[in-house]
């Protein structure tokens, strides 16, 4: 029953493939961006959880959450200020152009930009050192750490991606990769690059049954099962979430026809951010509940989006139940050739041994440069005709 | 006329270096409708883009009951009163016909008004409540249009911006359509600012209209004078008058500037 426990322990890294594929196609729907950044969003929600269970070293300094709380009123204040100047709002028109310029122009616009900025990053510093400082338990960090994740996905759309609307695709990609290496900078040097990890109520436990004379039991690792469990449980919320909320509607709305949407009065900015929060958040959980699955966890953990995004291609970029399947696919394949394709391909094609242990590490992008040359589509591509 | 609901004063708009608007001032009396006609690129769309906020002029004011909108955000513009009907229908494809027309109500909060007033739209479109829980690219083109109107009707607005409702449909739907825009403006009292290149329907259902030629008003009038005026019946109505023997058009070379 060795293929049983491979199966169950593949179905769960695919669960957190997809639930990271899932951001990206939840914000390239919404936005056309591709944000690349979503594997180290993960990696900071995640140590946000390790910091609030385990506690720093340091002993609760009182006055930080003081600090941060008037950090946040001024930086509220001055985001009021700023967003009473004008924004480029819709960002297909040439016309947009001359409003791109004319609101950037100003040296007081940037300087109110840094200054908030800064004042969000010491809030943001000071609530976390505040929250990290008591060792709480993983019941209660995991809300706050997702919490978390997802006001840092707000936030990056909010003050950062969001100002580089209008400009060409690529622009997006180069600083999303660059938020991405900064955040993994930022956990290295806030947590350190070793390996970490938490304790959570079900770490190292497994069910175990079946065996008898001559079989081995069949040995399952509970936080795997936690994991598809989770994921289903975040599936099933999403899709109510998307589909009976009004908030979740006009997510769709925006999403489908931007310009109309603005039509009907929709706030597509204030959409958008939540769409990015609401990856953030998701991203954030996948990678709390991963860790006590891999047992450690280090800034470098950002970089299954990588994988992610490989699923993301081969589910076909725009379908969210396709994220989901591309990443079960990815995980899956994973876990089994892990296991039996070193053998094969040392036994029948008679690679060398060294060379065929490295196959299993990127059969993820095999599978997406397969996909991609049969069915460049994706495998579960939404049909959409443009119209004329 | 009494004080405008809604006015422009000498708007000018780029799109890019392009000037789509050279000037352009009209008013909208409340309860009226009121037609901006013009030929392809002539700048009817801008027009209206610059209203909801779409796009910003980069001269003159947009006066709605009374206040400048010109510098507002898109949802702003929408959530004080003021719905357009976008050319081409642009309907969310995806979301079913119901919840098109909820997104329509996006601004409101009174959960009895909005459940009426899809009701009412209903009773406008009784095709709409047969497919209310299709999806809305499954719908004909007339259809979208109708659900275009539909959606907008649920803002309650106080004024209706309605970009070519003509566009690619039969000339039966076409008049179908035009009825139903008559009677709303009469049964629900929406003032409605409506941007044609059928000039005939629009005329019809118009009190007032502008002619737009190359980002200028040319003319304006009441639309019983305008469709009694030789160059409206030329250019616009492709009626030629055989009274002036036969003198041929191009003969007659006719500039506004």
């Amino acid at each position: 029953m060795e293929l049983l426990q491979l199966l169950i322990s593949g179905i769960a890294q695919g669960c957190v493939y997809g639930l990271l594929a899932l951001g990206f196609v939840l914000i390239y729907k919404a936005t056309e961006q591709v944000n690349f950044a979503q594997g180290d969003i993960m990696m900071m929600g995640t140590f946000f959880a390790f910091a609030f269970i385990t506690g720093t070293s340091k002993p609760v300094s009182w006055w930080s959450a003081p600090i941060a709380i008037l950090a946040i009123c001024v930086g509220a204040a001055l985001f009021y200020l700023l967003h009473k100047r004008r924004l480029p709002a819709w960002r297909d028109t040439a016309a947009s152009q001359p409003r791109l310029q004319q609101v950037t122009a100003g040296g007081a616009y940037w300087l109110n930009l840094l200054a908030i900025v800064a004042l969000y990053a010491v809030a943001a510093i000071f609530a976390i050192r505040f929250l990290s400082g008591f060792g709480m338990s993983w019941w209660l960090a995991l809300p706050l750490a997702a919490i978390c994740g997802g006001v840092l996905g707000y936030t990056l759309d909010a003050v950062i991606v969001r100002r580089i609307i209008g400009q060409p695709q690529f622009a997006v990609v180069i600083l999303t990769l660059a938020l991405g290496f900064m955040m993994r900078a930022v956990a290295g040097a806030i947590w350190g690059a070793d390996d970490k990890g938490f304790t959570t109520p079900y770490s190292g436990d497994v069910i175990r049954f079946g065996g008898g004379e001559g079989t081995n039991p069949v040995v399952i690792g509970v936080p795997s099962l936690v994991i598809i469990g989770g994921t289903a449980v975040m599936i099933i919320g999403l899709y109510l979430f998307f589909r009976f909320t009004k908030i979740g509607v006009a997510m769709q709305a925006a999403s489908q026809n931007q310009l109309a949407a603005y039509y009907m009065g929709i706030p597509v900015k204030y959409v958008f951010s939540m769409i990015w929060a609401i990856s953030a958040a998701v991203a954030t959980v996948a990678g709390i509940l991963l860790v006590p699955k891999l047992e450690v966890f280090s800034p470098e953990v950002g970089l299954l989006s990588i994988t992610a995004f490989a699923a993301a291609v081969v589910g076909g970029f725009g379908s969210l139940p396709g994220a989901i399947l591309g990443g079960l696919i990815i995980g899956i394949a994973e876990a089994l050739s892990t296991r039996y394709l070193p053998d094969i391909l040392i036994d029948i094609v008679g690679l060398d041994g060294s060379f065929a242990n490295k196959i299993p590490q990127v059969i993820a992008y095999i599978i997406m440069l397969a996909v991609l040359i049969i069915r460049p589509q994706g495998l579960f591509a939404q049909i959409q005709r443009k119209k004329v | 006329m009494a004080e405008p609901i809604l006015a422009l004063r000498n708007v000018e708009t780029y799109y890019g270096p392009v000037m789509a608007i050279r000037g352009v001032s009209l008013q909208v009396a409340e309860g009226d409708i009121v037609t901006v006609l013009g030929a392809n690129g002539a700048g009817k769309t801008t027009i209206l883009k610059t209203i909801s906020g779409v796009m910003d002029p980069t001269k003159g004011q947009v006066l709605f009951e009374g206040r400048e909108i010109q510098k507002r955000d898109p949802d702003w513009v929408a959530r004080h009163g003021i719905a357009h009907v976008p050319e081409g229908r642009e309907v969310f494809p995806f979301l079913t016909v119901r919840e098109n027309l909820m997104m329509g109500a996006y601004t409101r909060s009174d959960h009895a008004g909005v459940r009426q007033d899809v009701d009412m739209v209903y009773g406008y479109f009784p095709v709409l409540k047969e497919r209310a829980d299709q999806q809305a690219a499954y719908l004909s083109g007339g259809q979208q249009q109708m659900l275009a109107i539909g959606r907008a009707l649920m803002a309650r607005p106080r004024v209706m911006l309605l970009d070519e409702p003509s566009l690619g449909l039969s000339p039966i739907l076409v008049k179908e359509i035009y009825e139903i825009i008559g009677r709303l403006n009469r049964e629900q009292k929406v003032t409605m600012l409506l941007v044609e290149q059928n000039a005939n329907m629009a005329l019809q259902t118009a009190k007032y209209g502008y002619v737009l030629e190359v980002g200028r008003i040319v003319m304006d009038d009441t639309c019983v004078r305008l469709m009694e005026s030789d160059d409206v019946k030329e250019f616009y109505l492709g009626i030629k008058d055989d009274a002036v023997r036969g003198k041929r058009r191009w003969r007659r070379k006719k500039t506004w500037r």
